[in-house]
């Protein structure tokens, strides 16, 4: 079956805002995963992973390293062009990948190129640069931000009606989209862009409402209103049970705890321990999540590290009882119960955020769970210090990059992880990589819950869906199968060839 | 006791050994290698079968190709459509090499695959014909290649190859899967109205490949096909020669 071109994806995001600017995206928060998907429609980045495992060209042709990783030379791909159709040049790309990569690491142009170096070796840069923030993108006079992608943003629409129209934030399209969760959604149009340098996608455009409840979007799904929805992993088995069509990611966002070193209890390192073995994950994984989740024994997941397997977090509740037991009387108890704050938005935390305190009253421990209070403009992850009257506080990090290191040291930096763990790592080595994660681990400052992957459910009529399965959506691959009716009339061709050279060397073999 | 495995990550392979026992942490030894890629086979059936044969793969996308052997200078090309390019390749010491290529204009790739799919011209063929944006388009084969198109109204997958086994043409038609399943090529009989078919039937007389058909086409003798197949398992594009043969 041959794709066809034309039709409007009809996609509805949990999300009640989107930011289209990499630069304000905050590393690890869930909102980011939205941002990336949507900024994927609009932006490019210098090269992307496929399904494979293979590093493909993308605004980059070619790359290439000196011996020891710190010095990376990209040649820019000739006759890329913005959505308004002016030229990208080595100027853009520098200026757009400037403020996103990590201290440490500088880029230069050359001719028509890039150049990345550092005093560090850098063999993880591929990796690094076909994820998470870097896209390449142009910021116009007026603040909103052009990228050369497969699509455009074609209009904003706030919710029509309804008492919280006057809170929509729509005025800058092309930048930040909000709606007030009272109000109703907001729609987003995206449009096929006809010039861009990776052919013009199959479909005419994207229609994306943001903030759709769960439940009204596997409503729409099973109406045929909607043909791409976020599945809640509550709603995943109801969907199956009705012949939905459901992909899963891999792991995608890790569920865990965190100690607030500031607070005394927190400090005591028997009481993490006795915490630690009182928490059975299989079960918060099986029963309470319904086997939407996975327990998690590592910060990183397997697919990201390699190495996730050899951590393991047994559940022992009689080593739990004797910990508790030397610690001071008091401490954990009625008077003075451990306050355990649920940082990340959502149901699924809360529910959680109960059975880690039913899991440690097992062990003597008694856990107060407190919820945070609903602020329209926080974000999933909360600063480590703000709430310093809870001991332990459960939060969600979402997996932003394929790099494993950078992973590792974003999460280590965000939540101020590095003060007993040597400060920022350097080293890509996955023995040192592995050590490092070990050693945080046995600590016990953080301690990983469950991992989540997404849910997405699709209509019949999706041809072609091939994310990746770390998350990347790709929706420029595919097309709706409708009438040949409904489809656009194709543009005219130019009726005669002239001889070129061919892009590239094209690899192959006869065997 | 010593654990040796074998882990795979998004973009790189961990070859893993670690020792440990329950009283003391786990050493582990790791090599990491960027993630090779891996094939399969399948083998094909006995009977009235079909065989196939690689004769071309590459990492860029191929939209279309087709054999074809020019008799004016006792030469074989190759025809591809690449990402927006018309590329001729000829068989050369038992290698395709690269002769030329044209650029396909923009205004006429519609797709992010870019454009283009051969099909049967006339018979005997004079020049080898293609579709592109709904036009019909032809070059010839034995000179510099660039083409000229005019409208049409062709379409369809199912294409027909001469066979040893009989005096009438063989339909071969593909499944009906988009891009992300695995297909097959199967002998549909000589009658132009699609017979059903059992499953046996389609059991035997057919070629699995290891991904979508993106393309099959008709050689320029009739004799077999060729498609391109796009390798789920490795991403690699593939290009089969498909004939069919009698007994085993």
């Amino acid at each position: 079956m041959h794709p066809r071109r034309g039709g409007t994806l009809r996609v509805e995001l949990r999300a009640p805002t989107v930011s289209f600017d990499p630069r304000e995206w905050k590393v690890g928060s869930t909102e980011f995963a939205t941002d990336e998907k949507l900024g994927a429609l609009v932006f490019d980045r210098l090269l992307m992973l496929d399904n494979y495992g293979r590093f493909q060209p993308q605004l980059a042709t070619e790359w290439s390293h000196d011996a020891g990783f710190k010095k990376w030379q990209f040649t820019l791909r000739e006759g890329v062009k913005f959505s308004d159709g002016s030229p990208l040049i080595a100027a853009d790309v520098l200026a757009a990948l400037e403020p996103l990569l990590p201290s440490g690491q500088q880029i230069s142009a050359a001719g028509n190129g890039i150049i990345i170096q550092s005093s560090a070796g850098m063999p993880d840069l591929l990796e690094e640069l076909a994820s998470g923030r870097y896209f390449v993108y142009r910021v116009q006079p007026d603040g909103t931000l052009m990228g050369p992608g497969p699509f455009f943003v074609a209009g904003s629409l706030p919710g029509t009606g309804g008492a919280g129209d006057s809170a929509n934030s729509t005025s800058d399209s092309s930048r930040t989209v909000a709606v007030r969760a009272a109000a109703k959604p907001a729609h987003l149009r995206f449009r096929a862009n006809e010039e861009t340098w990776s052919g013009r996608p199959f479909l005419d455009a994207i229609e994306v409402t943001l903030g759709a409840p769960p439940l009204e979007q596997l409503f729409d799904l099973q109406l045929s209103k909607a043909d791409l929805v976020e599945l809640s992993p509550e709603l995943v088995r109801r969907a199956m049970q009705e012949n939905l069509r459901v992909w899963t990611s891999s792991a995608a966002t890790l569920y865990g705890l965190r100690f607030d070193q500031g607070e005394p209890l927190a400090a005591e390192e028997k009481l993490r321990e006795a915490f630690s073995l009182s928490l059975d994950r299989q079960t918060m994984a099986s029963v309470l999540l319904q086997k939407q989740a996975e327990p998690a024994s590592a910060l990183l997941p397997q697919w990201l590290s390699g190495y996730a397997f050899l951590f393991n977090m047994q559940t022992n509740l009689e080593r739990a009882r004797e910990l508790r037991a030397a610690l001071p009387t008091k401490a954990a108890t009625s008077a003075e119960p451990l306050r355990l704050r649920v940082d990340a938005p959502g149901d699924l935390p809360k529910l959680l955020g109960e059975r880690v305190a039913v899991n440690a009253r097992q062990a003597a421990i008694l856990v107060q769970v407190v919820n945070r209070g609903l602020l329209p403009t926080a974000n999933s992850l909360s600063a480590p210090s703000s709430d310093p009257a809870a001991a332990v506080h459960l939060f969600a990090w979402h997996y932003s990059t394929l790099s494993p290191r950078l992973e590792l040291d974003s999460f280590v930096n965000f939540f101020g992880l590095s003060g007993s763990n040597g400060g920022e790592i350097s080293s890509i080595d996955p023995e040192q990589l592995y050590a490092r994660e070990r050693k945080l681990l046995e600590e016990r400052r953080v301690l990983p819950l469950v991992t989540m992957p997404e849910y997405v459910g699709l209509g019949a009529n999706v041809r072609d869906w091939m994310p990746a399965r770390w998350g990347q959506w790709r929706l420029a691959d595919v097309w709706l199968d409708v009438p040949e009716s409904a489809s656009a009339k194709p543009a005219d061709p130019q009726n005669q060839g002239v001889p070129v050279a061919p892009p590239s060397a094209f690899p192959g073999v006869k065997p | 006791m010593l654990t040796v495995s074998l882990q795979w990550t998004a973009s790189k392979v961990l070859f893993m050994a670690d020792s440990g026992n329950s009283s003391a942490p786990p050493r582990v030894e790791i090599v990491e290698l960027p993630r090779p890629a891996f094939s399969v086979s399948n083998a094909s059936s006995a009977g009235p079968h079909l065989t196939r044969e690689l004769i071309w793969q590459q990492e860029r996308p191929i939209n279309s190709a087709v054999e074809w052997d020019d008799w004016s200078n006792q030469q074989q090309y190759l025809f591809l459509f690449s990402e927006g390019f018309l590329i001729r390749r000829r068989f050369e010491n038992h290698i395709w090499t690269l002769v030329d290529s044209t650029e396909i204009p923009s205004s006429a790739r519609r797709h992010r695959l870019g454009d283009g799919e051969f099909i049967r011209g006339d018979h005997p063929p004079t020049s080898l014909a293609f579709l592109l944006d709904g036009k019909i388009c032809s070059t010839q084969p034995g000179e510099r290649v660039s083409f000229t198109c005019r409208d049409t109204s062709i379409g369809g997958k199912v294409v027909t190859i001469t066979s040893a086994c009989g005096e009438k043409s063989q339909i071969l038609s593909t499944g009906g899967g988009d891009y992300t399943q695995q297909d097959r090529i199967t002998l549909a009989g000589t009658e132009l109205i699609r017979p059903w078919l059992s499953e046996a039937e389609i059991r035997t007389g057919s070629v699995e490949l290891p991904g979508p058909v993106l393309d099959d086409q008709t050689t320029e003798d009739g004799k077999s096909v060729t498609a391109v197949v796009r390798n789920l398992s490795t991403g690699i594009y593939e290009v089969y020669r498909i004939t069919a043969v009698c007994g085993n």
